[in-house]
C-alpha cells in the first residue's frame, strides 16, 4: 500500500464508532446501581494529573480473554493448645515425605529433643526424619515463617495414615499454636476455581472445588470469606454438583479499597478409601464498589476516542485498550495499547484514550479496525470495575 | 529472542550515540536505607557501574518493598529516585536493574503509565529492565508462610513476618495481579519497555563446595525444608517458572555463569560467578 492510500486508510470520519454492546463473560458496572450511600475513601492515589501514554504492540501477541482464578494445594493447618500438642495430636497423611510445621502463637520456644512420632500408634525413630530445621535456621532461609517455627520432613518411606506428634516441651507454655502439614508427594490435590476474580460489594461470589480421585460431599466442606487484614466476614455455602461442590457467598456493602485482596478459606475433610484426607486453600479475590462506569457513547476522531462515563464518587479513573487491526487475510491482530487518567468529580465526565498515529501507521494492520479490552479503573481505590473484550468497532 | 535483544542493543548504540545512559539498582522485598552495603554490596556496584561511560550516572534505590507494590512508599519512592535521576542528569537511556520483588514493582510502574505524571518520563527514559530473578509469578513459599487461621494472620501483622509484600507474592495473589493490574505475562499486553530476566535454577549448599558461601549462602537445613514447597528448577526461593514469567528470559544462571554455577537467590544480587561482568556488559 502506497502512503497516500495508507493515510487515507486511516482518516476514519470523526463520530463513526459504535460502543459495542457487553457480552455476559464481560465485567461491567452497571450505572444504575452505583451507590453514593458508601463512601468509598481514596486510599492508593491521591495524583491529579491528567495522564495520557500510549505504546506499540506486537501483532504476534497473543492476547488472552480473562478465566477467573484458581489455587490448589496439599496441605491443611490446626489450631492446637499447648497440652493437645504435649500429649500428641494427630495428623492424617495420604503420602510420604510429608512437611510438618509447629508455630508457636507467641514467644514460646519449642525444644526439638521433646519430639516425638507414632505412624499409625507404632513409634517412629529418628531415621523417620529426613530433615530437622530448628527455628534458627527456618529464620535463616529469608522466607518469612513466623518467628519460632520449626520444621521436618519425613522420609519418602515413611507414609502413616495417621502420624501422631507430641511435643513435651509446649507443655511449658500456655499459648497456642499452629501445625502445619503439606504433602508434596500426595496426588490428592485440591483445586479451587472461581470464572471471576472480582465481585460487587452486595452481591455473590461463587467458587467450585474439587480433589482429582476423590468424591467429595458438600458435608465434607466448610469455609469461610475473610477481608484484607484477616477479619472473618460470612460463612460459605457448599452444594454438589458433577463431582465436584459449589461454594457461594453472601457479601455484604462493604469493599476492598487498596488493602489487598478478600480471600475464600476452604477446609475438607473426607473419608478416602484408605483413610481421612485433610486439605486447606485459600482464593484471592477483589470486593468493589461500582465507583463509576462507561456510558456506552463514544466518539473518535484520528484513533483519539472521546469516552463517557458516569462517575458517582471521586477520585482517580483511568480507561485503557487495545487497538486491533485487520490483516490482509482478515485476521485481527494488537496494533497499540492507550491509557488515560483523570481525577474526576461525580456526573457525567470524559477520558480520551489516544493512541499515537506513528504506532498505526507502522504496523501492518489495515482497516477495519476495533478497540478491544477495553478497562475502565478507579487508581484511587484499586478497583477494576469494567473489562469489555470486544468494545468499540471503527467503521472502515 | 537473544538475537532479537543484541539487534535492539545495536540499534539502541547507534541511534543513541548521544544518549546519556544511566543505570539504576532497585531491590527487592524489605525497607532499605542503605541498599548499597546491605542488599547489593558496593563491590557489586561498583564493578556493573565501570560500563558507563560516566560512572556518576548510577543510583541506588532505598525505599519500602514491604509494602503493596502501588503504594506511594513502594511505587511513589521508586519515581522519587528515578523520577530525577532521569530529568535532572540528563539521562536519557536508563537501565533498571532489578532484584526479587523490585521487578514487581518496576513491573506495576511500566504497566500503570497514567498512575502518577512522572511515570511516562521514566518509561521513555528507560532502555530496558534486566531483572534478577524477579518473583513475576510469586513464590508458594509466600503462601506457606501466610497459611494459616485468622488468628494466626492477624497476629502476624503484628509480629512482622506476613508483609504485605509477601502476602502479594503469593502466586494466586500475584495471578490476580497479573491478570489486572500488571503486564508483561503470558496472555497480557507486553510492557512498553523490555523486561529481560535472569533465571536463578538451582542452589547448591554443599558444605564442601566453596561456591555456596558467594553471596553469604552457607549450609542450611532450612533451605531443604523449604525445597519441599519448589520445583527442581529453582533459586531457593522462587521457582524459574516465576523468574521467566514476565517479559523474555535473557538467559538461564548455568548457562553465562563462570563454571556453569547456579545462582541461587541471594547471589542473583551479588558479585558472583561474573554477573557483574554480564551486567557492566549490557550498559
Amino acid at each position: 500500500m502506497n502512503t497516500l492510500l495508507l493515510i487515507a486508510s486511516l482518516s476514519a470520519a470523526p463520530g463513526s464508532a459504535q460502543f459495542l454492546q457487553p457480552e455476559q463473560s464481560d465485567w461491567t458496572s452497571n450505572p444504575t446501581l452505583l451507590s453514593s450511600k458508601v463512601v468509598q475513601p481514596v486510599t492508593a492515589n491521591r495524583n491529579r494529573d491528567s495522564v495520557q501514554f500510549s505504546w506499540a504492540l506486537g501483532a504476534d501477541e497473543a492476547i488472552a480473554s480473562q478465566t477467573g482464578l484458581s489455587a490448589s494445594s496439599k496441605a491443611y493447618w490446626l489450631d492446637v493448645s499447648s497440652q493437645a500438642l504435649a500429649k500428641g495430636v494427630d495428623l492424617p497423611l495420604t503420602s510420604g515425605g510429608a512437611v510438618i510445621r509447629i508455630s508457636p502463637v507467641g514467644k514460646a520456644q519449642l525444644d526439638p529433643g521433646t519430639l516425638t512420632l507414632f505412624g499409625d500408634g507404632e513409634p517412629l525413630g529418628k531415621l523417620a526424619v529426613r530433615h530437622f530445621a530448628d527455628a534458627d535456621e527456618l529464620a535463616k532461609t529469608g522466607a518469612g515463617f513466623s518467628k519460632g517455627s520449626v520444621a521436618f520432613r519425613l522420609a519418602d518411606e515413611v507414609s502413616p495414615t495417621q502420624l501422631t506428634l507430641a511435643l513435651g516441651s509446649a507443655s511449658k507454655s500456655s499459648e497456642p499454636y499452629v501445625v502445619h502439614v503439606f504433602e508434596p508427594g500426595s496426588t490428592l490435590e485440591l483445586a479451587v476455581h472461581s470464572d471471576r476474580a472480582r465481585a460487587l460489594a452486595g452481591g455473590t461470589h461463587a467458587f467450585r472445588l474439587a480433589i482429582d480421585g476423590l468424591a467429595l460431599a458438600a458435608s465434607d466442606v466448610t469455609g469461610y470469606v475473610a477481608a484484607p487484614g484477616g477479619e472473618r466476614l460470612g460463612d460459605l455455602k457448599f452444594s454438589a454438583s458433577g463431582g465436584g461442590i459449589d461454594g457461594t457467598v453472601v457479601l455484604g456493602e462493604s469493599a476492598t479499597t487498596s488493602a489487598g485482596l478478600w480471600e475464600a478459606h476452604l477446609f475438607v475433610k473426607a473419608q478416602d478409601k484408605s483413610g481421612v484426607v485433610m486439605r486447606d486453600v485459600k482464593l484471592p479475590f477483589q470486593v468493589i464498589a461500582p465507583t463509576a462506569a462507561f456510558a456506552p457513547k463514544v466518539t473518535h476522531s484520528d484513533f483519539a476516542f472521546d469516552l463517557q462515563l458516569q462517575v458517582a464518587q471521586e477520585g482517580r479513573f483511568e480507561a485503557r485498550g487495545i487497538l486491533f487491526g485487520s490483516m490482509a487475510d482478515g485476521t485481527m491482530v494488537p496494533v497499540a495499547a492507550a491509557a488515560s487518567a483523570d481525577w474526576l468529580a461525580p456526573g457525567q465526565q470524559s477520558l480520551s484514550l489516544a493512541f499515537d498515529r506513528q504506532h498505526v501507521l507502522a504496523s501492518d494492520a489495515q482497516a477495519p479496525y476495533e478497540v478491544r479490552f477495553l478497562e475502565l479503573k478507579d487508581q484511587s481505590r484499586m478497583f477494576g470495575l469494567w473489562h469489555q473484550e470486544r468494545a468499540i468497532l471503527i467503521d472502515p | 529472542m537473544k538475537v532479537w535483544r543484541f539487534a535492539f542493543a545495536l540499534w539502541a548504540a547507534w541511534s543513541c550515540a548521544s544518549a546519556v545512559t544511566g543505570v539504576a539498582f532497585v531491590h527487592g522485598t524489605g525497607k532499605q536505607t542503605d541498599a548499597l552495603n546491605d542488599y547489593w554490596k558496593s563491590n557489586m556496584v561498583n564493578s556493573i557501574r565501570q560500563g558507563l561511560s560516566d560512572q556518576s550516572k548510577y543510583t541506588v534505590i532505598n525505599c519500602d518493598f514491604e509494602q503493596y507494590m502501588w503504594d506511594s512508599q513502594a511505587v511513589g519512592c521508586l519515581a522519587d529516585h528515578l523520577y530525577p535521576f532521569v530529568t535532572q542528569q540528563g539521562v536519557d537511556d536508563l537501565v533498571v536493574i532489578t532484584h526479587s520483588n523490585g521487578g514487581n514493582v518496576m513491573r506495576f510502574l511500566m504497566s500503570n503509565p497514567t498512575w502518577d505524571s512522572r511515570f511516562p518520563t521514566i518509561i521513555n527514559a528507560t532502555r530496558w529492565v534486566n531483572a534478577l530473578a524477579p518473583s513475576s509469578l510469586g513464590t508458594p513459599l509466600a503462601e506457606a508462610v501466610t497459611q494459616g487461621n485468622v488468628f494466626e494472620q492477624s497476629l502476624g501483622w503484628l509480629l512482622g513476618y506476613a508483609s504485605d509484600a509477601v502476602q502479594m507474592q503469593q502466586p494466586s495473589w500475584m495471578a490476580y495481579y497479573n491478570q489486572n493490574w500488571l503486564l508483561g505475562t503470558s496472555g497480557r499486553p507486553s510492557l512498553p519497555k523490555g523486561f529481560w530476566n535472569v533465571v536463578g535454577s538451582d542452589v547448591e549448599t554443599a558444605i564442601w563446595d566453596g561456591d555456596s558461601y558467594c553471596g553469604g549462602y552457607s549450609l542450611n537445613v532450612g533451605l531443604e525444608i523449604t525445597q519441599a514447597w519448589l520445583n527442581s528448577c529453582s533459586d531457593g526461593f522462587l521457582e524459574c517458572t516465576s523468574q521467566a514469567g514476565a517479559g523474555n528470559v535473557w538467559f538461564y544462571d548455568t548457562s553465562r555463569m563462570a563454571g556453569g554455577e547456579p545462582l541461587s537467590h541471594n547471589q542473583s544480587r551479588r558479585k558472583c560467578f561474573g554477573l557483574d561482568t554480564i551486567l557492566r556488559n549490557d550498559l
